[in-house]
């Protein structure tokens, strides 16, 4: 992991593997989250993210490898392990002819009692003071959302596990969603795994990424560190193909190719338009390659495994 | 007020199988059927045939037509098939209606055992089952008595378990009362079964039907006439030992060896159910 200014990690998965049947849902996956982080589970749909959330919740069982929460073992002490987790799942799932607050409490006074006021300070923050009372049932979706987001703040969490938490919501829900998790996450200091197929949602809240396709881990760590340390750059010139060969001969770039010349390591961008001009190309273009993260997932889960997991 | 938690996770669970409509559909059934009952055991094509077999054996209509008679009757005519539906349907859906709803992810968030909320649904659904067959004999007896105009002397004739009792109103009411507490225990192993299949990886619709196909099943065979020796074996034949309170002299032994089966086969539901529960994934 390349996060020295990290805390320790709030959640590890050690070499977990988990079959349903003949069909190889999570392979040999080891994960470090670490505290403080919002982290992202990102992959196509049935890419093992929903079964690495069950596994951690201790809802779905591993065929092999440890999961650990805070340093506790989910399965071996799960009320360590999960004394302070809140989790949400794509669907919020209530006892819908309830109240908001009759179920806030249902979910919740499993591990004790819930103090009113508590239950009135979670609705405040997920804005659902005035409606709390209602029936579960005239809820929007959007609304079933935020209870359910409310649920999982109940037991004071550091850890909140979010599974698809924009899925079905409209675009001012998803702003909506995407404000309060930051918020929760710059004002009280919550730890948050979210898992999504949406690029566009993790690229604007995740500071760390895992990227799983079938299952697999393909990579894992701070993805803005890896895009920028790739040093990709953008070149046009009048003789493309002539400049990249060149510049590969300097020792200037260490690959080339449409779209993909990187400089290397100890090089700077000037290095490369110094070169050009003292070898008589004329610069069309030349710039910083900013990788989106629909870039770095593409490129990634073509690469498969050799990506390298950090 | 500090209530200590398994009160707290008990009441909670209550309130979740109480607040549901479709729990009390049992009690909505059986009330109507004993008002249909009273209705036409008053009409003069039953009355007739009643009288009749009163008459055979030297007793008076007049002096057997009340409560107690009619809610005996219903009852031995009523709870081994009707009972077990809404046992069935009610118990059938204690997990596997969460785990389908998702409610069951939810509350698995928590960090909360499995047998934990095993046994508090397991508790709710054997309360659930007490208060239902309670409320067959009360509400029976109610119906009856407003119907007929008081207890009167109690008459049970029951061809399938070979009964056929009389007795003055007290003795009745003794007989009654402990034959309907007879009737909250044996049930509880439907209820047991039912939420064993609860357990499994199946619809709460299959789970339902699945006991009331055990139950259904077990039922006829018992029934048929050639397979009497096999009686012991059936379920439906220890599920009817509160019948026997109704005998002229209590068979206590035979009653207490069917309760004792029934025990037995409860906990061994209730142990399956955990044990699938607790291992099993739930997924969404």
């Amino acid at each position: 992991m390349s996060s020295q200014h990290y805390e320790p990690s709030m959640v590890s998965l050690k070499s977990v593997t988990k079959r349903f049947g003949h069909r190889l849902a999570v392979d040999d996956v080891s994960l470090e989250v670490p505290k403080g982080t919002i982290f992202g589970l990102l992959g196509h749909n049935g890419a093992g993210k929903s079964s690495i959330i069950g596994m951690l919740l201790g809802q779905v069982f591993p065929d092999e490898g440890t999961l650990l929460i805070n340093g506790h073992d989910v399965f071996a002490h799960r009320r360590r392990a999960l004394a302070r987790v809140g989790a949400i799942f794509e669907t919020p799932a209530f006892y819908n002819h309830l109240s908001g607050e009759k179920n806030l409490r249902l979910f919740c006074e499993y591990t004790g009692r819930v103090h009113p006021k508590r239950i009135a300070e979670v609705a405040e923050i997920v804005g659902l003071s005035q409606r709390i009372g209602d029936p579960v049932e005239v809820y929007s979706h959007g609304m079933r959302q935020r209870l359910a987001l409310a649920q999982a703040l109940l037991p004071d969490p550091s850890l909140l596990i979010l599974d698809e938490p924009t899925e079905g919501l409209d675009p001012e829900g998803i702003i909506e969603m995407r404000g309060l998790i930051r918020k929760l996450h710059s004002g009280w200091g919550i730890t948050i795994l979210a898992s999504s197929h949406l690029l566009s949602e993790m690229e604007q809240l995740c500071s760390h990424l895992a990227i799983l396709r079938e299952g697999e881990l393909l990579y894992s760590g701070e993805w803005r560190k890896e895009i920028s340390a790739q040093k990709r750059i953008r070149l046009r010139t009048g003789r493309q193909s002539d400049a990249e060969t060149g510049l590969q001969k300097a020792g200037l770039v260490s690959s080339a190719g449409p779209g993909a010349i990187r400089l290397t390591s100890d090089r700077k961008i000037s290095d490369v338009a110094e070169w050009l001009v003292m070898a008589g190309f004329r610069i069309e273009e030349l710039a910083q390659d900013n990788m989106s993260l629909e870039d770095f997932y593409l490129e990634t889960t073509r690469k498969g495994r050799s990506a390298g997991v950090q | 007020m500090n209530q200590p938690l398994f009160a707290i996770q008990l009441r909670n669970e209550a309130v979740k199988l109480f607040s549901r409509k479709r729990t009390y559909l049992g009690f909505v059934v059986f009330l109507v059927i004993q008002l249909v009952m009273v209705w036409l055991l008053r009409q003069p094509l039953p009355m007739k045939g009643i009288t009749s077999l009163l008459a055979n054996n030297g007793f008076a209509v007049e002096d057997y037509s009340g409560g107690l008679t009619m809610a005996a009757f219903t009852m031995v005519f009523t709870v081994a098939l009707v009972c077990g539906l809404y046992l069935a349907l009610v118990s059938g859906d204690l997990i596997a209606k969460e785990i389908e709803d998702g409610t069951m992810r939810l509350i698995l968030t928590r960090p909360v055992s499995r047998t934990e909320v095993f046994v508090m649904k397991a508790m709710v659904g054997a309360a659930h089952t007490a208060l239902l067959m309670l409320f067959v004999g009360v509400s029976g007896l109610l119906v009856g008595w407003a119907g007929h105009g008081g207890l009167g002397r109690l008459l049970v004739y029951a061809p399938l378990e070979g009964v056929f009792g009389v007795f003055s109103p007290g003795e009745g009411l003794f007989r009654f009362a402990l034959a309907t507490l007879c009737m909250a225990l044996t049930y509880q192993a439907v209820s047991a079964l039912a939420l064993m299949f609860s357990c499994l990886r199946l619809r709460p619709a299959t789970a339902t039907v699945l006991t009331l196909s055990v139950l259904y099943v077990d039922f006829v065979l018992n029934t048929v006439p050639y397979l009497a020796s096999f009686k012991p074996w059936f379920l439906a034949h220890h599920l009817s030992c509160w019948v026997k309170f109704f005998h002229p002299e209590i068979p206590w032994v035979d009653i207490l060896s069917s309760l004792l089966v029934l025990l037995g086969l409860t906990m061994s539901f209730l142990l399956a159910g955990l044990g699938f529960f607790t291992t099993r994934d739930i997924k969404g």
